[in-house]
């Protein structure tokens, strides 16, 4: 059944879905030549970077899948250390492999080449003095060492977009003892990744937990003080189309791994206004559209992402409009347009039966499946069947997960569950009676369990599933009768 | 020979369930879950993910593997082995038996085949 495996491949980016392809096609026997291009070298994770490692709970190695070792074991080639970006690739003149050119001047070639690349913040990047104060993202390490770097005891942080990462950024600084203020266009945010009822319980927390916040859009961000500190992206407010980045969010964000769910529509702006105010001011203003401001030591940008599919666009290959959102198409195992061109996770983007892009579902288990597909693909192998979706988020100590297909749909229920210790579930069942989508706090074996019931597709005991009493093993394996 | 544990009776870990064994209360001093998989085995591994803090025996255990309740990395209840991301090391086992309806455990003692012996 086997296709012949390819001579070599190259796998440009590291974080889970390229290294998860480089360990699966491992597994999988491949015995060619394997090359890994990252920026910053060895394969990291993502999802830490706006939790534990901004906590100060997990360290840089630490975010590391592997170490050196592993790789050179394994005759994997990791080429990171002075290489600031893939210059670009290109289809060989036989079509037989790809060219793929760094900005160092090096010049590698494979047969094959997969973009693992990822997502970059949507919208402005700020540059000169004003980068100093505004951090774009939590995609890097980088990103999340500055952050963490100015968290501390009174630090005026304003968090722009109320998505997974804002959230999760404005508990992790609230932890820091910082002044915490959480602007988002709607109330509550990040509706699309929760469902109305799980995301309104979800915003609410920020307000008990002592974080200030905002329903508005931001129009710009000022440096009162920043005489002649220009060099932002642009002095325009609005830089990036409202659409894109409401695009960005409708999937429920983007960030391999659950790096996701930017606010419903930020209009990001980044600007420097000259002059000052003539008094001792805060370093940052944080101007909305409606007029209302506020100081701020410093600003996060958790609006969204998009995909980094430069690389394949300039390539020739098939990608989505950015206007949809953006993404390398791909079939289902990962395939792009060009021959011996793949993508996976974060910046593959797959296509409806009708070849239409499918909704951005940019998370780090969908990212470590895809890589698992293509890997499988690319030796000729059958992909496991994939069940229900899962995320995970951590806000003000609590573990939220989501199943499926969270929210409201026409016909349907939203299920409640809670005990003592409050809510612990919120289900969707659809107009058949069968469960669609769950989110859950604190409560890891109900997860697993709408998971699974999920995968089954049977109508659901709604009772059960509303009655703390009923297990949540139980809800998947009926009590015995003996 | 490490010295045994008992755990429980075979009927106080329901099928699908865990204990855990204090690390007070055993030679290794770390925690160590006893797990009653569905295939009517008992199984122990070290209770703590080797990925984060998180107790296994708080996971979900179908066949004869355990699924992380933090981030869902699977491990294989016989032999320890780490199935998926986001651990990349394999949790160490202890040997279990049952003897006289007691489930007994031999901390420190990994079992044969154990993936991190």
């Amino acid at each position: 059944m086997s296709a012949p495996q390819p001579a070599s491949v190259l796998v440009i980016g590291g974080g889970p879905a390229g290294y998860t392809l480089v360990d699966q096609l491992g597994l999988r026997g491949y015995r060619g030549e394997l090359t890994l291009v990252d920026p910053l070298g060895l394969p990291m994770d993502r999802p830490p970077l706006s939790k534990e490692f901004l906590r100060g709970a997990m360290s840089e190695e630490e975010l590391r899948f592997r170490e050196a070792e592993w790789f050179e074991e394994r005759s994997i080639t990791v080429i990171g250390s002075g290489v600031e970006e893939i210059a670009g690739v290109r289809l060989a003149e036989d079509a037989a492999g790809w060219e793929a050119f760094l900005l160092n001047g090096q010049r590698l070639v494979a047969e094959v080449v997969v973009l693992a690349t990822g997502v970059a913040p949507a919208g402005a990047v700020p540059e000169g003095a004003l980068s100093e104060r505004v951090i774009t993202q939590l995609y890097t390490v980088h990103d999340a060492a500055r952050l963490r770097r100015a968290l501390a005891p009174g630090t005026r942080l304003s968090i722009i977009g109320g998505g997974l990462v804002g959230a999760e950024a404005a508990s992790v600084a609230l932890g820091y003892g910082a002044e915490v203020t959480l602007v988002n266009p709607s109330d509550p945010a990040a509706v699309r990744s929760f469902g109305a009822v799980a995301a309104e319980r979800l915003h609410a927390l920020h307000a008990e937990r002592g974080v200030r916040v905002e329903t508005g859009r931001v129009a710009r961000i000022e440096q009162p003080g920043g005489v002649g500190a220009a060099g932002a992206a642009g002095a325009e407010p609005s830089l990036l189309p409202v659409d894109a980045v409401g695009r960005a969010d409708a999937g429920a964000g983007a960030g391999a791994g659950e790096a996701a769910g930017a606010g419903d529509g930020a209009v990001l702006g980044v600007g420097v206004v000259a002059g000052g105010e003539g008094q001792a001011v805060a370093p940052l203003r944080v101007v909305l559209e409606d007029g209302r401001s506020w100081g701020a030591d410093y600003a996060l940008y958790a609006t969204g992402a998009v995909p980094r599919d430069d690389l394949a666009r300039d390539a020739g290959a098939a990608v989505a409009a950015l206007e949809d959102g953006g993404g390398v198409l791909v079939d289902a195992s990962g395939r792009a347009s060009l021959p011996n061109l793949w993508a996976v996770g974060d910046v593959a983007r797959g296509v409806d039966a009708d070849g239409a892009p499918l909704p951005l579902h940019a998370h780090w288990e969908a990212a470590m499946h895809s890589a698992e597909d293509a890997a499988a693909a690319l030796m000729g192998q059958f992909p496991e069947e994939r069940g229900a979706r899962w995320f995970w988020s951590d806000r003000h100590g609590e573990h939220v997960e989501v199943v499926g297909h969270p929210g409201e749909v026409a016909g349907g229920r939203t299920v409640l569950r809670s005990d003592a210790r409050g809510a612990r579930g919120v289900f969707s069942v659809g107009a058949g009676g069968e469960l669609l989508g769950a989110v859950t706090f604190d409560d890891a074996r109900l997860a697993r369990a709408a998971r699974r019931l999920i995968d089954r597709g049977a109508p659901v005991d709604a009772e059960a599933l509303a009655d703390p009493e009923v297990s949540a093993r139980d809800l998947v394996r009926p009590p015995r009768r003996d | 020979m490490a010295q045994i544990v008992d755990v429980a009776g075979v009927g106080e870990i329901p099928e699908g369930e865990a204990v855990v064994v204090d690390g007070s209360a055993n030679e290794t001093g770390r925690d160590i879950a006893v797990f009653h998989a569905e295939t009517g085995e008992f199984f122990a591994l070290d209770d703590e993910c080797t990925h984060e803090t998180a107790s296994l025996a708080d996971g979900w255990i179908e066949g004869d593997r355990v699924e992380c309740p933090l981030h869902a990395t699977e491990f294989c209840l016989r032999t320890g082995k780490v199935l998926c991301l986001p651990a990349t090391e394999s949790a160490r086992t202890h040997k279990v038996e049952v003897v006289d309806g007691r489930v007994l455990l031999h901390p420190g003692e990994s079992v044969e085949g154990a993936d991190r012996p």
